[in-house]
Formats: structure tokens, C-alpha cells, sequence
């Protein structure tokens, strides 16, 4: 049994007028220990909202349904009084944007042993030497802990965050975009403190991003989200190599080469509204390698091959017609790809 | 950093059409609808008030303080005037005083905000400085003394009005001016040579048009409110009928004391209604342009639980579209 | 020192702004049309000796310039001249009645300040709630509400139970103890107080409310969520203080404001203040009394908006330039 499977999560969002949109739709996935998961996509594919929704830090308008177990506990069951005690405790997370996850008006050092005390885990002194040596184990002087947020640097910032993050023992961590704000230099530090952490203490990570080098960096697994669905899920190094879902393959596509000066090819179209029913694939529009039953008729999720799986009719070819197909649309002309209202530059 | 798309980033808030941000508002917003109904309500009435008051709104058709009849709906007052001809008669000046006194002090405070926000520099540290001072004026005060050093007119009142509400516009207007023209779009306008006129009317002041609206209209409701204040305190010009110089004469000629009520009440509430209804239609407008408000972490209700149909107990099936065994 | 530089910042600020008060009054009372202070045949009862002294004294045959500077110099030593009315010096009239301004208008706005910060967090915390609809809208009304407007309403329906004019009993003769005074004063006060009270705490709740959504929308309040925080705690621990911080700034705009009711309700309950001294000083033209009364209030709130800064120096650690 794994540590965290979440199954069949979905979650949707009161709208005016009776409207509902239905951010995440389904999305199942699993680690164990020690594990680390990327979750990718472009923003608005729902990747924040499925692990805001697993430890149902939702609003009103939000309602959940699927099952989230942790050491096979079903945390969701008994909604936000039963989650409540699994926060921190079991789940931690380190939320987008180091500068404003912090209270600008507490002491870092309070802000970590603040949740020790509220669980029980250690008080007084001894929380407060247990926070120290969390930040020192970030690498910042446990003596930094007396001042504010604000006199920190981004940096610093998000390791504070870290450690707070630390500060109940949780087994899984869940990172939203942790190094988004960082420059280049501080966010291969911040990666690197993560790695070595889920390492050392056998901490499973599920990792929010949506940029793709990140996850093949970190991450040794990792699912792919696409308008609040996972279409393609599997070991980062098949993503990267071999992947089966024309949307993956076109996401690292649009990833700039850190030694090429080949020009970026960014992914023309937007990703579908959500408040209304998709018929067929919801990738169809911006796909270049589309068949015609993609319009009418949505996608299995299913095996590729060893813990590989994807959802896409182009898996149901064989390969060479499948090598074919990709990137047909496109290499034809660029015009049919570009949908009205895109974003193309 | 990817280059993927990212559709949810736009740049800050950007109002297509003036028309069309004040319909949604509208739509979306009972507040705003109610307080722009009560503006209205007293505009119309204060138009067509000479048509339908029902006695002369200067000459005694009653008994002193006559109280509320079939005849005489609000009763009368000290003078045997009946008081909804009065309040009528005093709305109409009250509502010309506050909306002039606010198109006063509108065209000081945007103008100066947006010069001092555009231009930067000893302009706007000067005009800053001036908006500091009256920010911390007491205006009632100032007023008072100004009324009192120029002698009471309906003109001096407008004029003082104007003077002293035009920081809080300024201030406003200025920040959003220098937060809207760093915007790419504006930048880009001003590199390919669009001149200063050119860049405030056709890209900033579109911007800036829902804020200054609001601002507007809560403006109003601080000139009504200083008219009636100050024409309380005796300040304003005798021979007029405001609403202000209703509630003074019903306390100078004692209606307190006589019981009569009907004195003070229904102009009271016209007062109230009308400071109101700017209040509601101005804020209305101010919460829909700020994004901040719109989400919250904290909430006495909370999310609820959902159980799919068609499956399991607790563990659905997606409804709509099958999916492999395997998913899980 | 941590924020040093701040405070004498705002110190600085403060005391520009006063000597910016100070200018603007002189010019408001002698340069502008209608120049009150400089035209004695507007003082009532005159004799010529009082005529020529206040000539000396405030230099009025000088150049406007050379005024001002003996303004000035006149001011720095305490001296706002003397009452037209009364004949006696108007800083020891306006001392005494700041005296009796001050109780009231503190009294009526720390309630007004302690129901709309209550108020306004419980809304906010349960938007969209019965309570939240209640509580804004009577806060909206009372916002609404023409401090004479409710001054009179308070005096139509308390006028039979509470006294209603003045600031103590003046028949009640011999050796009274000091607390049957205070007792009389307090009553006296209550309509007053609650007036300013009444009129001002919608405007506070609606700010409150309106600030504490802002802040929990905040991503800390998200992250003290996730830590499994009980509401009450985020509330307490995390969105108190800062959604009190903007509480700070606007109490500190709106004092022009309170200053302004508190003369209404002086107005209104013959409150011996420095409101109900400033009417009077318009209606005996009273101009030495009047440009005096208008430079304390004007003084009282730029010093109380120093206080003000510094109390939000004090709530938020960001400051420190």
C-alpha cells in the first residue's frame, strides 16, 4: 500500500447562476516514501487545486468528491474537521509565492514552532531549539529565526518556509511552484534542499510546477495535467524520451534549451473552459496530430508499458503511423493549429 | 522558465468599456442597483418638484407644527409651511449644491491626481503636500470659518465644498495613474512619440474612469452631508430652502420641545436616504475593482462533499466518460 | 534603533504640517476677502482703547508680511490674542474648553472604535451570513446618518430621561462630593458621547469588515489553514493584526472628520467644548476666539495623526525606513 493515493479526486466550483466549473476531474494518482512526484501543466489545468483539494483547503464554493488515504486512512471522509488533524501532521506544504506564505508580522521562528505546539509535538524551550535546528537544517542560522519575514530575502524566505513546513515530521510535503519567484542561482538551491531532504528523511514529495527542467531534475515519476484531467502519467525519463500524449510531447517541446538557440516553440490556444462539458479529447483544438474520432470520443486512460499510461486514440495506431501523425498538423501549415483567441506571440 | 502560455496572467485589471463595467456591476451587484434606484429617485423628484409639490413650498397654508394629516402628509413646520412641499422645495437646491460642489471638487482632485501621478517630480511632491494638509483639516471647521469670514451663500458653500473635497480624489486617482502608466501598452504608446494630452485622454483616463466614478459618487454623499452640516450650523445663506435649513429652523424654533417631530424626521431621512444611496452605488463600484476581496482562505461555511453517481459508496466512477480499470 | 528614522520622519512631517496650518490661517483671517481679523469696525462693542491696543499688538497698520512674522511671534509665546467677547486671552478660553472636548469625543470614539473592529471582524468572518447582512447594513446606515440628524432624534427620544444640554447640573448648589459631580458629568455625557459613537462606528465596522476580508485572502491565513489551525486561532494568531493595520491609518484620516461631528454635537448639546465655542465665536463675530478655535482643532489632529503613525509603527514590523 502506498503512503498517499489519491483516487478519483475531483473537485468543482459553485459558479453564478447555478453554473459549476469542474477544476478536477478524476485525477488518481500514488507515492510512497521517500518517493518524489511531479505534477505539470500550464496554469489553469488544475495541478494547484488537486492538492489544495487533497488536503481540503478549498473554499465554500468548492465541493470534493474521490478519496485521499494516507497510510490507508481516508482523510477526506469526514470533511474539514476530519482533515484538520491530518494537516501538518501527515501533510505539509510550501505554498507559491515564499514572499507572502509567511505572516509579515510574526517572527519566522514563531511561525515554525506554532504548529509543534498546536499538535503536540514539542513546547516551549525545547520547540523552539527543534525550530532552530529545522532552519539551520535549511541552512539559515538558527539565530535568524528572531526576525520578520520581511528582513529575509526570497531565498530565505522559502527555506523558512521549508522548515516550517518541517516542523510536525509530515511524511509528504507538497510543493506548489516552490522556486517560481527565485532567481536561477537560488532556485537550484532550493531544488537541491528538497532532494536532499526527501532523501535523508524519506519525505514522499509531490511537486507543483510548470516548469518542465524542474521535474526532470527532481522528480523520478511524474503525471501530466491537462484541463483538470492527467493524461499522461509515468517515469520522467519516458515523459522526456518516449511520450504518448501529444500534449506532453509538445509541452517539453515548448521548453527552452538551456545550450540551444533553436527558437521556443510555445503550444498555440488556450487550455478549454472548465465550467462546461468537453465532448471527445479537451486537447482536440490545440493538438497537432488529432484523428477524427478525438471529436467525439474521450480518450482511455491506459497502459503504455511499464508504469507508463496515457490517454490518447494515437496510441491505438501503430507506431509508425503514429510517428507519422505526429506533428502532421502543424508541419502542413501553421494556421490551423493557431485557434482564435489564442496565445501565440 | 517555460515559454508555455500562461492565459490566467493579464495585466492587472483593464476595463474594455466603461458602459459594459457599470452594466455587470449592476447585474452583479443588488447593492449597486439600489443605491443608483435612491439616486435617481431623487434626482427625478427634484426636477420635476415645482410641477407636483403640493402647496407652496414658502408661504403658510397650515397651523404652526401641525402635525401629519390626510391633507398635509409630513405635517408642517414653525412657520405653517407644509414640509413635503419644503423638503421637496430643499432637496432640490441640497442636491444642486452637492452635485456642483462635487463636479468642483472632481475636476481639482482628478486633474491634479493625474498630473501629479503623470508628471511626478516637484508637481506632484507640491500638490502631495497641499493633499496632506487637507487630509488632516478638520472640514467642518474649515468651512465653518470660511462661510463665516466670506459671509453664508449657496455660491461660498459650493466653492468651500469643492476646495476641501478634492484631496481624497487626488490621492486615489494619482495612484492609480502612476501604477497605469507603467503598463506595457502605454509605455509602448509613449515610446512611439504619442504626446502627454494624447497619453492621458486616450490611455490613462479611460483607466482611471470606473475609480473616478465611484469616487464620484461617494463625493457626493460628503458634499450633501457638508451642505446640511453647515446650513445646521447656520451658515448658509437665509433666504434658501435646503435641506439643511429645514432641520436647523426645527431646532432653533424649538420643535423638539413642542413634540413635532415631523419637523426633523422625513428631512432627516431624505438626508440619510440620499448620503445613503451614493454610499451604496459608489462602494459597490470600488469592491467590484478590487480583485483582493474576492477570494477568502477563512469562512464560517466550508466545502462540501460530493458522492459521484453511478458508482460505489464513496468510490465513483466518472459519470460522463469511462475510464480503463486501471486508472487507479 | 529600529525605526528611528521614522518616527522623526513622521515628527518632521507633523510639524511642517502645523507651520502649514498655522500660514494657511493667518492668510484665511487677514489676506483673503472679507479680512475679519483686520477690520475692527467688525468688532462688536469696540471701545478705541481696545481698538488701539489690538492694533499694536497684532501690528495691524504694519505690511501683511511684517504681520505674519509678529503672528508668528505672537503665537510662539502663547498668545492667540483676546476674545472680542468675552476680553479675555483666547488660549486660556480654548485650554479650558479642549478640557471639556475632550472626554466626550474620546469617550464616544474608543466605543465607536471597540464595536466597529468587533463588528466589522465577525462580519467578515462569517460573510454572507444573517449576522454579516444585519451587521452591514445597520452599519451602512449609521454611516448614513447626519451626525445632527441623529443628534436630534437622540434628544427626541432620551429628552424626558437623560439630560440633554450642558455638561453639568448648574442648580445643584452647596458641597457636593466630588463623585456626585463626575456622576452629573457622566450622565450629561451620554447623549453627546453616544452621539459620536452612533455616527461614527458604521464607518469603522465597514472598514474593518471590508480589511479583514482583504487579509483573509492573504496567503498566510492559506498557510495557517494547512497547518490545522482552528479558525479561531487564524483569526487571532494571523488576521487580527494585520487587518488592523489599515484601522490605524483611517481612524487618523477620519479625526478631521470626528472633529468636525464633535462640533455638531456640541452644537447640539450645549457641550462647553471647543465646538460649541467656535459657534458661539461666529455668532458674536468673535474672530480672534474663531481663528484660534479652528488652529487647535487643526493642531489636534495633526498631532493625534502623529500618534497614529506610531501606533502603526508599532503594529507593523515592516516599517523601518
Amino acid at each position: 500500500m502506498s503512503l498517499l493515493e489519491v483516487r478519483e479526486l475531483h473537485v468543482w466550483f459553485d459558479l453564478q447562476e447555478g453554473r459549476e466549473l469542474h477544476a478536477v476531474q478524476g485525477v488518481s494518482f500514488g507515492l510512497d516514501a521517500g518517493e518524489r512526484f511531479g505534477l505539470v501543466g500550464e496554469s489553469g489545468c488544475g495541478k494547484t487545486t488537486t492538492i489544495l483539494g487533497l488536503m481540503g483547503l478549498l473554499p465554500p464554493t468548492a465541493s470534493v468528491a474521490g478519496e485521499v488515504l494516507v497510510g490507508g486512512e481516508s482523510i477526506l471522509a469526514g470533511g474539514e474537521s476530519s482533515v484538520r488533524s491530518h494537516r501538518w501532521n501527515d501533510i505539509a506544504m510550501i505554498f507559491q509565492g515564499a514572499m507572502n506564505a509567511l505572516n509579515p508580522v510574526k517572527k519566522v521562528l514563531w511561525q515554525i514552532v506554532e504548529p509543534m505546539e498546536l499538535h503536540g509535538i514539542a513546547d516551549g524551550t525545547q520547540a523552539r531549539r527543534m525550530a532552530g535546528d529545522l532552519l539551520e537544517m535549511v541552512g539559515i542560522p538558527a539565530s535568524a529565526g528572531e526576525r520578520y519575514p520581511h528582513e529575509f530575502s526570497g531565498g530565505m524566505r522559502q527555506r523558512a518556509a521549508i522548515a516550517m513546513a518541517l516542523a510536525c515530521q509530515p511524511k509528504i510535503l507538497l510543493a506548489d511552484e516552490p522556486t517560481t519567484a527565485l532567481d536561477v542561482m537560488v532556485q537550484a538551491q532550493i531544488l537541491e534542499l528538497l532532494v536532499g531532504l526527501s532523501n535523508d528523511l524519506g519525505l514522499a514529495l509531490v511537486l507543483v510546477t510548470h516548469d518542465l527542467p524542474v521535474v526532470a531534475q527532481v522528480c523520478e515519476r511524474a503525471a501530466v495535467m491537462y484541463a483538470g484531467e492527467i493524461v499522461e502519467e509515468g517515469p520522467t525519463e519516458a515523459l522526456y524520451h518516449a511520450p504518448r500524449h501529444p500534449y506532453t510531447r509538445l509541452l517539453f517541446a515548448a521548453t527552452p534549451d538551456l545550450y540551444g538557440d533553436e527558437a521556443v516553440v510555445s503550444i498555440p490556444g488556450a487550455p478549454p473552459r472548465l465550467d462546461r462539458a468537453i465532448e471527445g479529447c479537451a486537447f482536440r483544438p490545440r493538438c497537432d496530430s488529432s484523428l477524427d474520432r478525438c471529436e467525439s470520443e474521450h480518450p482511455e486512460f491506459r497502459a503504455m508499458g511499464a508504469g507508463h499510461r496515457a490517454a490518447c486514440h494515437l496510441n491505438d495506431l501503430p507506431g509508425e503511423e503514429r510517428a507519422a501523425r505526429e506533428g502532421a498538423r502543424r508541419a502542413g501549415s501553421a494556421a490551423p493549429a493557431a485557434t482564435p483567441g489564442g496565445g501565440a506571440p | 522558465m517555460s515559454a508555455v502560455q500562461e492565459p490566467g496572467l493579464t495585466e492587472g485589471l483593464s476595463v474594455q468599456s466603461h458602459a459594459g463595467f457599470l452594466r455587470s456591476v449592476l447585474r452583479e451587484r443588488k447593492a449597486a442597483v439600489v443605491g443608483l434606484g435612491i439616486i435617481a429617485f431623487f434626482v427625478v423628484l427634484s426636477v420635476v418638484a415645482p410641477l407636483v409639490v403640493p402647496y407652496s413650498p414658502n408661504a403658510q397654508t397650515c397651523a404652526v407644527f401641525a402635525p401629519p394629516s390626510a391633507r398635509h402628509w409630513f405635517g408642517c413646520d414653525d412657520g405653517g409651511i407644509d414640509l413635503l412641499s419644503e423638503i421637496m422645495q430643499g432637496g432640490r437646491i441640497s442636491l444642486l449644491i452637492g452635485f456642483t460642489a462635487t463636479v468642483v471638487s472632481m475636476i481639482l482632485g482628478g486633474g491634479i491626481g493625474i498630473v501629479s501621478g503623470y508628471f511626478g517630480g516637484w508637481v506632484d511632491v507640491t500638490f502631495m503636500r497641499i493633499v496632506d494638509y487637507l487630509l488632516v483639516i478638520p472640514d467642518l471647521a474649515f468651512a465653518m470659518v470660511i462661510s463665516e469670514v466670506w459671509g453664508p451663500s449657496v455660491f461660498h458653500v459650493i466653492v468651500v465644498i469643492g476646495i476641501l473635497e478634492w484631496s481624497g480624489t487626488a490621492r486615489v486617482i494619482r495612484a492609480q495613474v502612476m501604477s497605469v502608466k507603467e503598463r506595457v501598452y502605454v509605455k509602448r504608446a509613449r515610446a512611439v512619440g504619442a504626446g502627454n494630452g494624447r497619453v492621458i485622454f486616450r490611455h490613462i483616463l479611460p483607466q482611471v474612469g470606473p475609480l473616478l466614478i465611484a469616487n464620484t459618487v461617494l463625493t457626493i454623499a460628503v458634499a450633501i452631508y457638508l451642505e446640511t452640516a453647515l446650513a445646521f450650523l447656520g451658515l448658509e445663506d437665509p433666504s434658501t430652502t435646503t435641506w439643511g435649513t429645514i432641520l436647523e429652523h426645527a431646532f432653533a424654533r424649538a420643535a423638539v420641545s413642542a413634540g413635532a417631530w415631523w419637523a426633523i424626521v422625513p428631512d432627516g431621512i431624505a438626508i440619510t436616504l440620499l448620503i445613503m444611496g451614493c454610499f451604496l452605488f459608489g462602494q459597490a463600484i470600488e469592491d467590484a475593482l478590487n480583485p483582493r476581496l474576492k477570494v477568502a482562505h477563512l469562512s464560517i461555511r466550508r466545502w462540501t462533499l460530493r458522492t459521484l453517481v453511478g458508482g460505489a459508496a464513496g468510490m465513483g466512477v466518472r459519470p460522463l466518460v469511462g475510464r480503463g480499470p486501471d486508472a487507479i | 534603533m529600529r525605526g528611528a528614522d521614522y518616527v522623526i520622519k513622521r515628527a518632521g512631517f507633523a510639524v511642517l504640517t502645523i507651520f502649514v496650518a498655522i500660514t494657511i490661517n493667518f492668510f484665511l483671517f487677514r489676506v483673503l476677502p472679507g479680512n475679519a481679523v483686520a477690520d475692527l469696525s467688525r468688532v462688536p462693542r469696540a471701545t478705541p482703547q481696545l481698538r488701539h491696543a489690538l492694533e499694536v499688538e497684532f501690528g495691524l497698520d504694519k505690511p501683511k508680511w511684517e504681520q505674519y512674522l509678529i503672528y508668528l511671534k505672537q503665537l510662539a509665546h502663547g498668545n492667540m490674542g483676546v476674545s472680542y467677547a468675552t476680553q479675555q486671552p483666547v488660549s486660556t478660553l480654548l485650554a479650558n474648553d479642549l478640557k471639556n472636548t475632550i472626554p466626550m469625543v474620546a469617550v464616544g470614539t474608543i466605543a465607536a472604535i471597540l464595536i466597529g473592529v468587533l463588528t466589522g471582524i465577525l462580519s467578515a468572518w462569517r460573510r454572507g451570513s444573517a449576522l454579516d447582512h444585519l451587521s452591514t447594513n445597520l452599519a451602512i446606515a449609521f454611516y448614513a446618518f447626519p451626525t445632527q440628524f441623529l443628534g436630534l432624534m437622540l434628544l427626541i427620544l432620551f429628552a424626558s430621561v437623560l439630560p440633554t444640554s450642558g455638561m453639568m447640573n448648574p442648580f445643584v448648589l452647596g458641597p457636593e462630593s466630588l463623585w456626585a459631580r463626575l456622576k452629573d458629568i457622566g450622565a450629561h455625557m451620554i447623549l453627546p458621547a453616544l452621539t459620536v459613537c452612533l455616527t461614527l462606528y458604521g464607518e469603522f465596522t465597514l472598514i474593518m469588515r471590508s480589511s479583514m476580508l482583504e487579509t483573509l485572502g492573504e496567503d498566510y491565513v492559506l498557510t495557517a489553514r494547512a497547518k490545522g489551525l482552528p479558525d479561531r486561532k487564524i483569526v487571532s494568531r494571523h488576521a487580527l493584526r494585520n487587518a488592523l493595520l489599515p484601522i490605524a491609518t483611517v481612524v487618523a484620516i477620519s479625526l478631521g472628520w470626528i472633529v468636525g461631528g464633535a462640533i455638531l454635537v456640541e452644537f447640539i448639546f450645549t457641550w462647553p467644548g471647543i465646538g460649541w465655542a467656535m459657534w458661539q465665536a461666529i455668532y458674536q463675530r468673535d474672530y480672534p476666539m474663531l481663528q484660534g478655535g479652528f488652529l487647535v482643532l487643526a493642531v489636534s489632529v495633526i498631532v493625534l495623526n502623529f500618534i497614529a503613525d506610531l501606533a502603526y509603527f508599532r503594529l507593523d514590523p515592516r516599517i523601518k525606513e
